[in-house]
């Protein structure tokens, strides 16, 4: 938890220093003077951000060389059959996401539902390939019958 | 008195209006299901159903969203009774007692016995609604921009601290981060679009509904992938199917306690009934003459748990109601809701519709009675809901999720943007920093931009009414005792 918190730590003064940046940069609207400025509170913001994320570094007392053994650490966590689950979860997740509009969205329904259940259930296909048609049905009626949401 | 008769009135519409009636019943139904599904919570409910409402008259919508909320919270005690996964983070306490009791053959007890404590918790809600919200409405009205800055801040920091109590310093980073990450998009006095780059998008910032489901949905469904095959349900019912009046009146004292905690927590900007339930479990355990009975099978301790959480559901509709503030995550997209319907709750609610507090309390008191009505004659059906599989459930979740999600503005970018807080929000839960401080920062974040620099516009870049004026005083003790006594330095931590 150490090295993550390190890692979070400078992830995060990096994103409030380019939030602090760029906040000086934005214009002051003359209508309404500088303390209407939009960067005000993104700079106090930040600020209080950087300085909780300054501290989360120097609480982690880590030192650079503490990585040096982390690709060990790196590969057994894909060898870890619950982080392979996760992986490939989310793997499907941004597959689906990318097809939206690129296949109709009906049948990507289908292939998400019964694709994602079969690997992970890995049993009795016939069912889920009833299950995939009778949810997408159900899902697809509902939300664009019922409640007229446009699919995307 | 007047408030009474508005509560009646509006109790009376709801139960003699067939379409009321019936969504009502579908959507309370609806969310004791979500709430009882390991993966669902009841923020992910309402945000869901804030979807699929968006059509409905703004009334109709409400009632389901707050009997939705009701039903959640409820359902959530069903799978940690039976399968020891509490449905939403508000069951953890009710794990304790309630799985033990279920494995001791006392199952159909302990799910009856918390389907009444829930029913109760939720009426002393309902009297807090009826009874705080007007008091709290007249004291926001003296709110001005300084205060309205402050109380942001403050909530952040009493929230942060509350919901990581291991490591507050998390719980305050989770909370400006939500604050800064709110801060993209068009601000709202010059309409200036921060950090778009252009991009039309990004220009109306990140919306509230694809951040919530995606902070808390898309880590729900990768968590329960991850440990996919680690459960056990029990599906053997036993013990009493009625609800045991000696046993309510023997705990009278600890369900007294454990709704004014719990309305209490409810009030506290973004802290919510997962920390009531707890508290109230906690206090119960001290007060009890069997302190060793509880995490073994205590119905004391399960009492406490459920009606310190369905109370709290109460408690936190009194901030959103009078201040615009959460009191809780689900209560977070009620508000949401709230304005996507054209409501404006806050301090001029009490003037502009102080009917509508009534309204609330109302619709609080309908769900209940809904909620304990299916309670108490579709356990065996829940116990049904709770044995399908997570491989063929979640994937029907996450396209729920997508949909949900679409439907509120019909843009791809929506699902693009829950997606990315759901990975964000997966890695924030691993590395222990609480999601309800960042969805408060989101939510708060607009607000306090807009007072700080309205204040400072109205003084001409004066700072001092931020240190003088009485209620930032209280409020700048509140926070600064909040960060002094909540946290422990944690060098070099675990």
């Amino acid at each position: 938890m150490r090295k993550a918190d390190f890692v979070t730590g400078i992830v995060l003064c990096i994103l409030c220093l380019f939030f602090i940046f760029t906040a000086f940069k934005m214009p002051v609207d003359p209508a309404y003077g500088i303390y209407a400025h939009p960067g005000i509170t993104p700079i106090f913001l930040a600020t209080v951000l950087f300085i909780l994320s300054i501290y989360l570094i120097l609480r982690s007392r880590i030192k650079l060389s503490d990585f040096k053994n982390d690709i060990k650490l790196v590969k057994s966590f894909f060898r870890k059959k619950e982080n392979q689950n996760l992986l490939i979860t989310l793997l499907f997740m941004l597959i689906f996401v990318y097809l939206i509009r690129k296949v109709p969205f009906y049948i990507l329904t289908f292939l998400f539902i019964f694709s994602f259940s079969f690997f992970f259930y890995r049993k009795k296909p016939l069912l889920l390939l009833i299950v995939s048609i009778i949810s997408t049905f159900v899902i697809i009626t509902l939300f664009s019958r019922l409640f007229l949401i446009p699919m995307p | 008195m007047q408030g009474l008769i508005w509560l009646l009135e509006a109790l009376f519409k709801y139960f003699t209006t067939p379409t009321i009636l019936f969504n009502a019943a579908w959507a309370t139904l609806l969310g004791i299901i979500i709430g009882a599904l390991p993966g669902l919570t009841a923020t992910m409910g309402v945000a869901l159903l804030t979807g699929l409402t968006f059509g409905f008259p703004p009334e109709l919508a409400i009632v389901m969203l707050i009997c939705m909320y009701v039903g959640a919270i409820y359902g959530g005690s069903r799978s940690a009774i039976l399968i020891n996964i509490p449905g939403t983070p508000a069951n953890a306490a009710t794990t304790l007692d309630g799985y033990p009791l279920a494995r001791s053959g006392q199952g159909a007890t302990a799910l009856v016995t918390a389907t009444t404590a829930s029913a109760i918790g939720s009426l002393i809600g309902v009297l807090s609604i009826f009874t705080i919200a007007p008091l709290l409405g007249q004291i926001a009205l003296k709110f001005g921009s300084w205060e309205f800055a402050w109380l942001a801040i403050f909530g952040i920091t009493i929230c942060g601290a509350l919901t990581a109590p291991k490591d507050p310093l998390k719980g305050w980073i989770a909370g400006f981060l939500g604050l800064l990450l709110s801060q993209v998009g068009m601000e709202g006095i010059s309409s200036y679009p921060r950090y778009s780059f252009g991009r039309l998008e990004l220009m109306g910032g990140f919306s509230l509904i694809p951040v919530l489901v995606g902070v808390y949905g898309i880590p729900e469904i990768l968590s329960s992938i991850r440990d996919y095959g680690k459960r056990e349900v029990v599906v053997e019912l036993k013990g009493r199917a009625l609800p045991q009046i000696p046993l309510l009146i023997k705990n009278w004292w600890n369900i007294i306690r454990s709704g004014i905690i719990s309305v209490i927590i409810g009030v506290i900007p973004g802290v919510g009934e997962d920390v009531a339930a707890w508290v109230s479990y906690d206090l119960a355990k001290r007060g009890s003459k069997e302190p060793e009975k509880f995490g073994k099978g205590s119905l004391e301790g399960l009492i406490a748990a459920e009606t310190g959480n369905n109370a709290c559901v109460g408690g936190a509709i009194i901030p959103v109601l009078t201040l615009a503030v959460p009191g809780s995550a689900p209560a977070a997209v009620l508000l949401a809701a709230m304005w996507l319907h054209g409501l404006r709750p806050g301090p001029l609610l009490p003037v502009e519709n102080p009917k509508f507090i009534y309204e609330a309390a109302a619709m609080m008191l309908f769900a209940t009675v809904i909620m304990t009505i299916f309670g108490l004659s579709l356990t065996k059906i829940f116990l049904r809901v709770l044995t399908i599989d997570t491989a063929i459930l979640m994937p029907i979740i996450f396209i729920l999720c997508v949909l949900g999600v679409y439907a509120i503005n019909v843009r791809v970018f929506d699902i693009i943007v829950m997606l990315s807080f759901g990975i964000v929000g997966y890695f924030m839960r691993i590395m222990e920093y609480p999601a309800a401080p960042f969805v408060l920062g989101f939510i708060l974040g607009p607000m306090a931009d807009e007072n700080i620099r309205r204040a400072l516009i109205l003084t001409n870049g004066n700072i001092t009414p931020f240190f003088t004026r009485p209620i930032c005083i209280v409020l700048i003790i509140a926070t600064l005792l909040t960060a002094l006594f909540r946290y422990r330095p944690k060098v070099g931590g675990a």
